[in-house]
């Protein structure tokens, strides 16, 4: 018996060597740590894929670099927004933007996080001083964050350890989180306390508009589920054992992150590839499914792209490891995600080439966010156009360089759309409802925070373009990384580093584009051409004799104030650029030539994305007939076809 | 009769070409009605795009962000011009459903009509279409409600399959099962016209239950026939799109020729159907129905093989070209109408 025993211990001491990988979490030329860490977590959790659970055992380490004693904790519990009466749930159905979850509450839409036991060393269990709190929006039925008072203060400089037990039910993938069929994407799955911040805690409400904010810190986890499941997760996988019970334990290594996230699948292929930065080699491992192969390829390479790009334009990915998560078809839910080390991509099987939005946009996005939000780690309940619209800005530029800039896109079937014409688009659509200063969790709608924090930030940043130019804007976006990664930034950190890369105060910029709501839209009044001598009645006009006086008009029609080119074509073939400064309402040009206006156009290159109607941008002499002609002829053709389709009743 | 159904393919081709102006007058009501539905939204574009150069993204190119950026504008907003294309659309419908028992009666007497023998044989038989395309409704509801369920099951599949396409293939079959019962059922409906011209009858359910056993027993292939005209007219449309996505930006009147031709030839195909199925009943008389209910005024026209309205054709006098004695009906000269009237 005594043999026995020895000779198991040696063969699972050697199956455990056998499968741990020793292997740091940053990339060759990297060593940790890189940031202040204020957290560590040690999570041992169990999955059980027939329930959709996971028991999990938490050890949080939280060191008190506040500079003043603490005795009050808050938690989120994110799980628990996946509940009929939660702020979330509420949200969600107000702004019709939740799918399924809209009309009635389905069952496969709950989940929830139940804190079982919560102890702190040296104090004891405190389970019972749970306490839920509503910080936002005062709902007594939104369980999405908790707080604990201690007995006594945790001094600064002091560690205080909490040891947590849950459980946790995943909805039907929704949010960001949950399964479908045998996938999990275990997204805001453990219990994570709040973010000490601007000298107090942070700790919001699971919003339906907004995401996440949390400290830096290590994470330490182990999952143990079915043995034919391949799973993914934030950081790198340290090791892999077999339990001999039909399960397996991988444990996964994160340093200089402020979240962990997950996947699981038996149905999941695994492909790597890796990138060579300026900091080494960093594997790629894409998780994916057969039927998404034509995809596979198109992952990896546009992984590399982005890699390449954001490396050289912005500063080098330090970490080991990008985990590329491409969902099963019917979880779109869970597409276009990003944590720490981990995003998820989106895709169908049949994406046509020619389209860049699956799976190469959203791609670029979620890579993206490791420097938006991953790294320069700002608070995205307030300020989510610093990771959304900063990031977004960085996609239309990534994606125009890899396939043109107008063709960024959509580029098939002799459609052209650029990345940032679809950002434009967004923006449109409610240019005028917030401003990107707001805490974006109280934006009007969902409607409102997507067209605000994506496309408007994305779309001011191409338009400020035009005055600092694109070099100056990326050095800036550059600075900015260097300056604030691996930490907290404000708003104001990002617009006074612009101002300094630029050279220049650019608040009367940010205080329309960022503070204010004002739109902008310039419009050309006039552009016509008249005899000098109108008034002499044996006047005969000859072309390239006649002398005619061209008057311009300029109209700012918005109350955001721009300066903007504006080219004037004549019939001799001469063009004239202006530049006007837009603080007026209105400007007058006038010129004395042998020619005729052929036209007048305000930002003649379309840089000014910012103006919301390019319909009035431009006066053209000469009835243009080409675009007309060509949308009714296709829209005759539908019509007409549309009829044929009814003639078959007849 | 097992030989009969040779050449209905070519012989309704052939039929359909002889009397293809009606394809041309078609295709013209077609073509105006859709101007019409497209003049609302021509007005608003030309007032937003002809003294603009922002319309040069869409000339010179297809620019989806221009477009868009035309919906959206307030002044604009493009998609809610699209009530005028329904309203005109709906009219074609109309417009068909009233001229239809005029194509039939011509594509029967194999004649050119006059314009009042025309609109006569249409307004004689209006509303009889009108109520047979009502009772049409009962099957391509089913066909319909087939096609949802298709659906239903393919959401199903595609909720516990790992597979992403399975719940395609679902749909895909669906959808070509669908798809042959409603041509099939749209045949059914044809013959019921014919049967309704031929025999002067508008009891229209009766022409429909009629039709429906024949249709059931013994149309194999005019059923292929009308497969075969749908399986054509949509690879020449296919062929159009293709050579449409070659076509220079600028060259829009080209764009124009080809669409126009993708819908001429989905005129044709509905007429090459029609004229197969008037060409089949020729062929194919069925047994001697019941007598027809009275009818309250003179019949404008009559079937030239027709002995009288409600005897039909004789069952036991072949009427095949192969057979001999039968009049050839691919090669007769047009005749004047004949019979009681």
């Amino acid at each position: 018996m005594k043999v026995s025993t020895s000779f198991s211990v040696v063969v699972v001491i050697s199956l455990f060597l056998a499968h741990t990988v020793a292997q740091s979490p940053f990339a060759p030329k990297v060593s940790g740590p890189l940031s202040q860490r204020v957290v560590a977590y040690n999570i041992d959790a169990k999955y059980d894929p027939g329930k959709h659970t996971v028991d999990a055992s938490e050890t949080l380490v939280y060191h008190n670099l506040t500079g003043q004693p603490l005795d009050r904790f808050p938690f989120h519990l994110y799980l628990n927004a996946f509940q009929s009466k939660s702020t979330l749930a509420h949200e969600g159905q107000r702004d019709h933007f939740f799918g399924r979850a809209d009309e009635s509450w389905d069952p496969k839409n709950t989940g929830s996080n139940e804190v079982t036991s919560l102890e702190v060393v040296g104090i004891g269990d405190l389970t019972k001083q749970i306490k839920f709190i509503a910080p936002d929006d005062g709902n007594p039925d939104d369980k999405t964050v908790f707080e604990v008072q201690l007995p006594h203060p945790v001094p600064p400089g002091a560690d205080v350890e909490f040891r947590i037990k849950f459980h946790a039910v995943f909805p039907e993938v929704l949010a960001r989180t949950g399964y479908k069929r045998t996938f999990l994407l275990a997204g805001q799955w453990f219990p994570k306390v709040g973010v000490w911040w601007n000298g107090a805690w942070n700790c919001h409400q699971f919003h339906a508009l907004t995401e996440f904010f949390a400290d830096f810190g290590t994470y330490d986890v182990k999952i143990t589920l079915p043995k034919d499941y391949i799973i993914g997760a934030t950081g790198v996988q340290t090791s892999d054992t077999d339990n001999g019970n039909g399960t397996t334990t991988v444990a996964f290594h994160a340093e200089d992150v402020h979240d962990f996230a997950w996947t699981a699948d038996p149905n999941f292929k695994v492909v790597d590839g890796e990138f060579s930065g300026s900091v080494g080699q960093v594997k790629i491992r894409l998780l994916t499914y057969q039927a998404h192969k034509s995809s596979w390829d198109r992952y990896i390479s546009i992984t590399q792209q982005t890699m390449k790009r954001f490396d050289d334009w912005y500063g080098p990915y330090p970490y080991a490891q990008i985990t590329v998560v491409d969902p099963p078809h019917g979880a779109l839910e869970a597409g276009g995600m990003e944590y720490p080390t981990f995003i998820t991509g989106d895709t169908v099987w049949w994406a046509p080439n020619g389209q860049y939005i699956l799976p190469e946009g959203v791609t670029v996005h979620e890579f993206g966010h490791q420097y938006w939000y991953g790294m320069v780690a700002t608070n995205e309940f307030e300020n989510a156009w610093l990771d959304e619209g900063v990031n977004s800005y960085t996609e239309v530029k990534v994606l125009s360089d890899i396939f043109g800039y107008n063709t960024s896109a959509v580029n098939m079937l002799g459609a052209q759309w650029s990345d940032a014409s679809y950002q434009r688009f967004e923006y449109l659509g409610a240019a005028d409802r917030d401003p990107l200063s707001q805490p974006s969790y109280t934006d009007m709608s969902f409607g409102s925070y997507a067209a605000i924090s994506y496309g408007k930030t994305a779309t001011m940043l191409l338009t400020l373009e035009t005055v600092v130019g694109e070099k100056t804007l990326r050095d800036a976006l550059h600075n900015y990384f260097m300056r604030y990664r691996f930490t907290h930034p404000t708003q104001e950190d990002f617009l006074r580093v612009v101002n300094e890369t630029a050279r220049q105060d650019l608040g009367w910029y940010w205080q329309q584009a960022v503070y204010g709501t004002q739109v902008l839209d310039y419009e050309v009044l006039r552009a016509d051409s008249a005899p000098v001598n109108w008034y002499d009645e044996k006047l005969e006009e000859k072309k390239g004799e006649t002398t005619y006086e061209t008057q311009v008009l300029l109209h700012r029609k918005g109350d955001f104030i721009y300066p903007v080119e504006a080219e004037i074509k004549f019939d001799n073939g001469e063009s004239v650029r202006v530049r006007w400064d837009g603080r007026d309402r209105w400007v007058r040009y006038v010129y004395v030539k042998k020619a005729k206006v052929v036209s007048a156009q305000i930002d003649p290159d379309y840089r000014v994305t910012l103006d919301r109607n390019y319909l009035n941008n431009s006066y053209v002499e000469e009835t243009q007939h080409g675009a007309t002609v060509k949308l009714v002829t296709y829209w005759t053709f539908c019509t007409q076809f549309l009829g044929q389709l009814l003639s078959w009743l007849t | 009769m097992a030989n009969d159904g040779r050449g209905v393919f070519g012989r309704g081709f052939w039929l359909a070409m002889r009397h293809q102006r009606i394809l041309w007058w078609v295709f013209a009501i077609n073509l105006v009605l859709g101007g019409l539905g497209a003049s609302s939204a021509a007005r608003t574009l030309a007032q937003a795009l002809h003294h603009s150069l922002a319309g040069q993204k869409l000339a010179d190119g297809f620019d989806v962000g221009m477009l868009l950026g035309l919906a959206v504008q307030p002044e604009v907003r493009l998609f809610s011009h699209t009530g005028p294309s329904f309203l005109f659309a709906v009219i074609y419908l109309l417009f068909l459903l009233f001229v239809m028992p005029a194509i039939i009666s011509v594509y029967y007497e194999d004649r050119r009509f006059t314009t009042g023998e025309f609109f006569a044989a249409a307004g004689a038989f209006f509303w009889a279409f009108v109520r047979l395309a009502l009772w049409s409704l009962i099957p391509f509801v089913l066909v319909h409600l087939l096609w949802h369920g298709a659906r239903e099951l393919a959401d199903y599949i595609d909720d516990r399959a790992v597979a992403d396409q399975a719940s395609f293939y679902i749909l895909v079959l669906g959808f070509v099962l669908v798809l042959l019962l409603a041509i099939w059922a749209r045949m059914w409906f044809d013959l019921a016209q014919v049967r309704s011209i031929a025999l002067q009858d508008r009891a229209m359910r009766r022409n429909a239950v009629r039709m429906f056993g024949f249709a059931r027993r013994r149309s194999r292939k005019l059923y292929w026939s009308y497969i075969g005209i749908g399986v054509l007219v949509w690879i020449v449309t296919i062929l159009m799109v293709v050579i449409w996505t070659k076509v220079p930006p600028r060259a829009v009147p080209l764009t124009f020729l080809l669409l126009e031709l993708i819908m001429l030839a989905q005129i044709f195909e509905r007429l090459w159907q029609k004229a197969c199925a008037t060409t089949w009943y020729r062929l194919h008389p069925e047994p001697a129905p019941a007598a027809p209910e009275p009818v309250g005024f003179e019949p404008v026209l009559t079937a030239p093989y027709a002995g009288s309205p409600g005897t039909a054709l004789d069952v036991d006098v072949p009427l095949s070209p192969e057979v001999e004695g039968a009049p050839d009906i691919t090669t007769r000269e047009p005749e004047g109408p004949k019979g009681p009237a």
